[in-house]
């Protein structure tokens, strides 16, 4: 079996940087316990405390998946499904009090992906976008979670989110690559209309194994930096988590040669 | 080298902030205020333009009601510039004609949307006029009121309800405009201060448009400082 490569980087949008508030989007990756993790958490624009509510609920759910990988694979769904809420919200619930603040002002969204062995688990609240390379082609595990209007979405710690949680479990191995994103990257990596991912995503897989991990973080956070936050005002995050550049190799020769006729033409 | 190129990033289209102006042109508006409500549109458009992101975001469309009710200008994206002229106002006022026909265009302009993968905005009625019904039919009036307050309570809807003031059935007619609304109530205002309003509500959908996932930003008329005083601006 392949290592896998994780990286995750958020940068903070134009709409936030203008308005001197923080990023709201937290993305984590971590390994331990032979499980290895990717988290992702986009704070919601009217909470007060936003950028903690994301950060808790990302370091949480990465900490839990980790630590508890095997009772949450082989648990019924809405058991799972329960003890995931359950721990993040007993998290914000937590420092709600600490701050004396209300939950409400800890609500964010949730995007996670964990591995160990061939075994995955994938949990997702709200928007953004969580997609995998399986076997030779680029799809979309679970889509934006949005309402009627926009900026509708659910949150971890809302009353809908059991009923919108996206709870995947199942094995991993025809899949080399995870990719969570946040609505802001969704904007330039997801096609709403189509609902399917960029074919290109699958050069950011190949990029993080021919790179070191510091040299593909400082090359992520330049793309988001100075491509795909500026063409959004939200606040932008990408984690990703791949292997297996044999895997991969013949989706991204189609992908590059099919790049090279659409610019010739 | 870039980890992607710019062709490789998906173009998905900018999210719409859908807005229906329902508007009076009945005789009663001739003069003054026909040529405010006009200005008013230059400034509301201007200040869309002005924004990057909010000139690509906002769809306008205007409804005119008096004897006949008009689709003065369909739904459109105000990038393309194309500002709609109000003239020769006559006739009575058929207000709930005129909303019940800018609700359609709203309704048809949102299955548009969803028929492409647009994105969109909680949508907006600005409803003006300058007084009560005339020969608007009850029922019609009755239904499209019931409707709004359904949307708008069901956060389908937000209704901005604008009197333009001066003639002595203001009390009445404001009655009549606040039962298309339960959130807004209806204000009076002077003709001169219609540009300053118009400007504030596209300033309002700039924002909108600025705004990402869990923002919550509304239109009210709390945040409407008007700088031009006026006796009869704000009651």
């Amino acid at each position: 079996m392949k290592a896998w490569q994780a990286s995750a980087i958020s940068e903070r949008g134009l709409g936030h940087a203008s308005a001197g508030i923080p990023c709201q989007d937290v993305a984590l990756a971590g390994e331990r316990n032979g499980v290895i993790a990717i988290t992702l958490s986009d704070g919601a624009g009217t909470a007060t405390l936003a950028d903690a509510g994301a950060k808790l609920v990302a370091e949480t759910s990465l900490n839990y998946l980790l630590d508890e990988f095997d009772s949450l694979y082989h648990s019924d769904e809405t058991s799972a499904k329960e003890q995931i809420v359950k721990r993040i919200v007993s998290r914000l619930e937590d420092q709600a009090i600490d701050d004396a603040a209300d939950l409400k002002a800890y609500s964010a969204t949730l995007l996670a992906v964990a591995v160990k062995g061939e075994r995955y688990i994938a949990v997702h609240v709200g928007d953004g976008v969580i997609a995998a390379m399986h076997g030779d082609a680029l799809c979309v595990l679970s889509h934006p979670s949005n309402g009627e209007h926009a900026n509708e979405t659910i949150f971890v710690n809302s009353q809908y989110a059991m009923r919108d949680m996206r709870l995947l479990r199942g094995r991993a191995s025809a899949i080399s690559g995870f990719i969570l994103m946040s609505d802001g990257s969704e904007q330039s990596l997801y096609d709403k209309a189509n609902k399917s991912i960029a074919p290109a995503v699958v050069k950011l897989f190949v990029a993080r194994l021919d790179m070191s991990k510091d040299e593909f973080d400082r090359e992520l956070a330049d793309l988001l930096k100075n491509q795909i936050i500026q063409r959004t005002s939200d606040d932008c995050s990408i984690a990703l988590m791949v292997r297996d550049r044999n895997r991969l190799r013949r989706f991204h020769k189609t992908f590059v040669r099919q790049s090279r006729n659409r610019t010739a033409r | 080298m870039p980890l992607l190129d710019e062709e490789d990033l998906v173009i998905n289209p900018t999210t719409r902030v859908p807005m229906v102006f329902c508007l009076d042109t009945s005789g009663s508006m001739s003069g003054k205020k026909i040529e405010e409500l006009n200005k008013a549109l230059d400034a509301f458009y201007k200040v869309l333009l002005e924004d990057r992101t909010a000139k690509y975001a906002a769809d306008a469309c205007v409804v005119t009601f008096d004897s006949d009710v008009r689709i003065a200008r369909p739904f459109e994206n105000v990038s393309h510039n194309n500002v709609p002229r109000i003239g020769n106002p006559s006739g009575v006022t058929k207000l709930g004609e005129g909303v019940a026909k800018a609700l359609d265009c709203l309704a048809a302009r949102k299955q548009e949307y969803k028929d492409n993968g647009i994105e969109y905005y909680q949508p907006w009625l600005i409803l003006m006029t300058d007084g009560k019904p005339v020969q608007s039919d009850p029922s019609i009036i009755e239904s499209a009121a019931k409707k709004c307050v359904e949307m708008e309570s069901g956060r389908k809807l937000t209704v901005i309800p604008i009197y333009i003031g001066g003639s002595a059935e203001q009390d009445e007619a404001l009655s009549v405009m606040n039962r298309f609304t339960e959130l807004q109530s209806a204000r009076s205002f002077d003709p001169e201060i219609l540009p300053e309003l118009f400007r504030w509500i596209s300033m309002s959908a700039t924002t909108i448009s600025n705004s990402g996932t869990g923002d919550e930003p509304q239109i009210s008329f709390d945040s409407f400082k008007p700088q031009m005083q006026s006796a009869s601006a704000i009651l």
